[in-house]
């Protein structure tokens, strides 16, 4: 019930203006709401260049394909978060994003939407909705300025493809001489990018330890799930998926080192695992950075849909590339079987972030892609290699 | 010349940050933090004193006092410290010390709300505050 109504209400961006305009409009007017609630807000002006027409690490929902040899806009994205603190308690918290779709047309949603509880000692409760806290890139994908690089590290399915969920969420805090530790247990329902799986229960658990010069954070996270082949539309199975993640930043004499590893493992839909190294080296308010990632996808058939329904003989051509890096509903007797296989991607990025005040930054980024497509999932190019370019301005008010 | 410049410009500016106290109300019932107590405060990694009352970090916005603060407490620079609170502030889990508009905003509702706790100039404490931590 309270999925449905967060669903709704995501659909509602007219619901969503209104609240930031009135947001705003209390800031702007009455002293005494202004004590209440709090206006921040995120954006990126990004323009990318590739040399086929492929699939980018995106800030927004879904997947992003930079067309060939063309200057994408797509990646860019306005993001606001208006919270209103009801009592010395408890706070009420509305976050959405504005972007352009794969369709090209201008979406507005809400990303994060939920009560928050302060227990007294550093404990919180939250109830409501909530990007997955499985690594520190899938819930702060859209907030460009948070993260040193120009595009997300981690892929675009993320944890799994589960990047949100709805239900209530623990927080406790410990502050040690040496650091603090922050835990995290979420329960409730996630959802998934793809319309065809439907996410039912979940939990998490995270842990973050950070000190002085690092910070490390690790989950692990069990998902149940109902999914309709795109071979078998008239049929519902049920699959789940177990993530674990590790993810760390460590500053040696100026020095920052990033990595981070996660994998997923699923009956279903693929499995995932990935992994990333960045290095990055400030100079003022400059910061040359390196990174490589690594991403692998199982399509392994191992729930045997295949064996169970083999594909219609004379199948014709695969459809055209889908949006989400699935193969896309439609005609029965043109889908392709459940795909098989392993589909590899390495990324190598050199780039450059320039801190021009607090609060705005520049970054230019060079990236190879490369990918190795086993499954006979249509991906948006064939290509091997793909070389591409972003420039993006990234801020927060 | 400029040596001497140079070294005057140095020692004058450690002299401004000699100064800087971190303050609450008098009546409040903290007599007394730890450095990692004032980071953890102002990093919001805690809401609470150590006695568990409720802490409430206030600042004066775009207060050039601000970037020697965080220095001394966090060594982060206005920029780390900007990447800092984009994280905790766009996924829920903390938020920055509230902003005042000036110093004379600051000190009345220091010494009118419980709780709240910030940083000044020595010389500019009044009788209704008291001082909790001095930077070494």
């Amino acid at each position: 019930m309270v999925k449905v109504a967060l669903q709704v209400f995501s659909k509602n961006c007219c619901s969503f203006l209104s609240l930031i305009l009135l947001g705003a409009g209390f800031a702007a007017t009455a002293e005494p709401m202004t004590e209440r609630i709090e206006f921040n807000g995120f954006y990126s002006l990004d323009a990318t260049f590739s040399n086929n027409d492929q699939s980018i690490t995106g800030k927004r929902p879904g997947t992003t394909i930079a067309n060939g040899d063309e200057i994408n806009l797509k990646n860019s994205i306005l993001g606001a978060k208006v919270s209103y603190l009801t009592t010395d308690t408890l706070t009420v918290t509305i976050q959405g994003q504005t972007y352009v779709d794969a369709d090209d047309d201008v979406n507005v949603d809400i990303n994060w939407a939920y009560v928050s509880y302060d227990l007294s000692n550093d404990n919180y409760l939250r109830a409501g909705l909530f990007q997955m806290p499985f690594l520190q890139g899938t819930e702060l994908r859209s907030v460009g300025y948070s993260r040193l690089w120009a595009r997300p590290i981690v892929l675009d399915n993320g944890a799994g493809g589960f990047n949100e969920f709805s239900g209530v969420e623990y927080q406790q805090r410990f502050n040690m001489d040496y650091g603090s530790w922050q835990f995290q247990f979420g329960a409730g329902v996630a959802e998934h990018d793809l319309d065809d799986v439907d996410g039912k229960a979940m939990a998490i658990v995270t842990a973050r330890f950070q000190a002085e010069s690092y910070w490390i954070h690790s989950a692990i996270a069990h998902i149940e799930y109902d999914m309709t082949p795109m071979a078998m539309p008239e049929m519902t199975i049920s699959g789940d998926v177990s993530m674990v993640s590790l993810e760390s930043q460590v500053v040696v004499d100026n020095t920052q080192l990033n990595f981070g590893l996660s994998i997923g493992d699923s009956h279903g839909t693929p499995s995932d695992t990935m992994a990333y190294l960045s290095l990055a080296y400030p100079l003022g308010e400059f910061t040359p950075y390196f990174y490589y990632a690594w991403h692998n996808q199982e399509f392994n058939d191992r729930l045997g849909l295949n064996d169970r329904t083999p594909p219609p003989p004379g199948m014709g051509p695969l459809p055209p590339p889908p949006k989400n890096g699935m193969p896309p509903t439609g005609n029965p007797q043109m889908r392709p079987p459940v795909p098989d296989g392993a589909f590899d991607r390495d990324n190598y990025a050199l780039g450059l972030r320039w801190d021009i005040k607090e609060g705005l930054a520049v970054k230019a980024h060079y990236e190879i892609i490369e990918q190795d497509n086993k499954t006979g999932v249509a991906a948006p190019t064939s290509a091997k290699r793909s070389n591409t370019v972003s420039l993006s301005l990234e801020g927060i008010f | 010349m400029m040596k001497l410049f140079l070294l005057l410009l140095f020692v004058f500016s450690q002299q401004v940050y000699a100064g800087l106290v971190v303050v609450v109300s008098k009546d409040s019932t903290v007599d007394v933090l730890q450095q990692e107590q004032v980071e953890n405060i102002f990093l919001s990694k805690t809401n609470r004193f150590p006695n568990g009352d409720k802490a409430i970090p206030i600042e004066i916005r775009g207060d050039q006092s601000r970037i020697g603060f965080y220095q001394k407490i966090a060594d982060k620079t206005p920029t780390q410290l900007s990447a800092y609170w984009t994280t905790l502030v766009f996924s829920g889990r903390g938020k920055p010390p509230k902003g005042l508009k000036d110093l004379p905003s600051l000190i009345t509702r220091l010494e009118q709300t419980n709780g709240t706790i910030s940083y000044l100039d020595e010389s500019q404490i009044t009788p209704n505050l008291k001082v909790i931590y001095r930077f070494p």
